[in-house]
C-alpha cells in the first residue's frame, strides 16, 4: 500500500473513516505545498548550480581563446611571412580582378587618348596563358617597373599609380590622373 | 588517486541537493504545523545540520529521511522547552497572551487553513500530535516514526491510534470546524 495515510487509518483499524481520510490528506498537501527556497548557505552546499555556473565560464574562456589564438596565427603569418602576403594579395586581386574594367575593352577617348597613353603591358600579362610568369614583382619581369604583375595599375584608376612607378616617369599620365602625387 | 575525495564531495553534495529538493516542503510543514518560530530559517538549520551528517548515512533515501526529521523533531522539542522556560525569565510574553495576539499555534492554523483538520491535531496530547504529524506531514513509516521518537513500534501504533481516534471524536462533535 502506497498511501501512507490509508496505511496510517489501517494500522488504527480505521480504514473506512473516508472523512478522516480526506482532511488527513488535505493537511498532508497544506503542509507540503510550499516549497523554501535555500538559503546562501544552504545553497553553497548544492551541486547543480554551481557547477553549472563553472561549466558555462570555462565554455566562455576556451571560446574566447581559441578565437584571440586563431586571429593571432593568422596576423601573425600574414605579418611574418612573404609568401603568405602574396598568397593573400592574389586571392585579392583574383576576386578584384573580375569586377576592374578590362584593357581589352576600346578605350572609349578614341584615337586622341591612344596617341598620349597606350595601356600598361601588365594588364595582358594578367590575362596572358602562360603558367610560368609569375605574379610576383621581380628584377626579371619587367625591369623599372615595380608593378607588372597581375595587379598592375589599372590606367583609369588614379589610386593605382603610386610614385615610383616607372611608368609615371616614362609614359605620360591621362589627364586627371594622378592629381595629388608628386611630380 | 586526487578524484577519490572529489567524488566524496559531490556525492555528498548531491545527495544533499536531492534530500533538500526532496524534503524541505515537509520539513517546513512540519516546523510550521508544529508553531515554530521562523520555520524557514529553521528549516535551514536542519539542512545545515543534515549536511554535516549525510557522510555519516547511508546511501538509502529512507535513511536521509528518517534523519532529517530526527533533526528537526529535536529542534522543535529545543522550541517547545524553549517556550516553556520563556514565562520564567520574561516579565509579560504577548504571545502567550490570549487577549492580545494570537498564540504561534493559532498563527499556524490560520496559515495552513482554518478550517482544516490542523485545529483539531493541534488539540492533542503532545506525543500523539508528533506521531501523527510524522506520519501524514513527513511521511515516516511507522518504524521510522518510532526510531525519531525513540519510542518501540508498539508505543507508536498506540499513540498514533489514540489520536486519530480523538480526531474522529472531535470531528463528530464539530467543535472548531463550525
Amino acid at each position: 500500500m502506497t498511501d501512507p495515510i490509508a496505511r496510517l487509518l489501517l494500522e488504527a483499524d480505521m480504514s473506512g473513516d473516508a472523512e478522516l481520510h480526506r482532511l488527513l490528506n488535505e493537511l498532508q498537501k497544506d503542509a507540503t505545498a510550499i516549497h523554501p527556497m535555500p538559503s546562501a548557505e544552504v545553497a553553497a552546499h548544492m551541486v547543480p548550480a554551481r557547477r553549472q555556473s563553472v561549466i558555462s565560464r570555462h565554455g566562455a574562456v576556451v571560446t574566447a581563446l581559441i578565437v584571440v589564438g586563431t586571429l593571432g596565427v593568422g596576423v601573425t603569418a600574414a605579418a611574418a611571412s612573404p609568401d603568405v602576403r602574396a598568397a593573400a594579395q592574389q586571392v585579392f586581386q583574383t576576386v578584384t580582378g573580375g569586377h576592374l574594367p578590362s584593357s581589352t575593352i576600346p578605350d572609349p577617348l578614341g584615337s586622341h587618348g591612344a596617341s598620349s597613353w597606350t595601356p600598361l603591358p601588365s594588364r595582358s600579362s594578367s590575362a596572358s596563358p602562360h603558367p610560368n610568369r609569375t605574379n610576383h614583382p621581380g628584377p626579371t619581369d619587367h625591369p623599372g617597373n615595380g608593378a607588372t604583375n597581375a595587379a598592375s595599375p589599372d590606367p583609369g584608376d588614379p589610386h593605382t599609380t603610386t610614385p615610383g612607378n616607372g611608368h609615371a616617369s616614362s609614359e605620360p599620365i591621362p589627364p586627371g590622373v594622378g592629381k595629388g602625387h608628386t611630380p | 588517486m586526487e578524484e577519490e575525495p572529489n567524488r566524496s564531495d559531490d556525492t555528498v553534495a548531491e545527495r544533499f541537493t536531492a534530500a533538500y529538493q526532496q524534503l524541505s516542503p515537509a520539513v517546513l510543514g512540519y516546523l510550521r504545523s508544529h508553531g515554530v518560530d521562523d520555520p524557514e530559517a529553521t528549516t535551514h538549520e536542519v539542512f545545515l545540520a543534515l549536511f554535516r551528517t549525510l557522510d555519516r548515512t547511508a546511501e538509502g533515501g529512507d535513511d536521509v529521511r528518517t534523519m532529517t526529521f530526527s533533526i528537526a523533531h529535536a529542534r522543535v522539542v529545543d522550541h517547545h522547552r524553549a517556550r516553556t522556560r520563556r514565562p520564567f525569565t520574561v516579565s509579560y510574553d504577548p504571545d502567550s497572551d490570549p487577549r492580545s495576539a494570537p498564540s504561534a499555534e493559532e498563527s499556524v492554523t490560520v496559515k495552513l487553513g482554518q478550517h482544516g483538520i490542523l485545529p483539531l491535531v493541534n488539540r492533542l496530547e503532545d506525543e500523539q500530535r508528533e506521531a501523527v504529524l510524522l506520519r501524514v506531514v513527513a511521511g515516516l513509516t511507522l518504524d521510522e516514526t518510532a526510531q525519531v521518537m525513540s519510542k518501540s513500534v508498539g508505543a507508536i501504533k498506540q499513540l498514533q491510534r489514540r489520536g486519530l481516534q480523538s480526531l474522529r471524536s472531535s470531528l463528530n462533535a464539530g467543535s472548531p470546524r463550525d
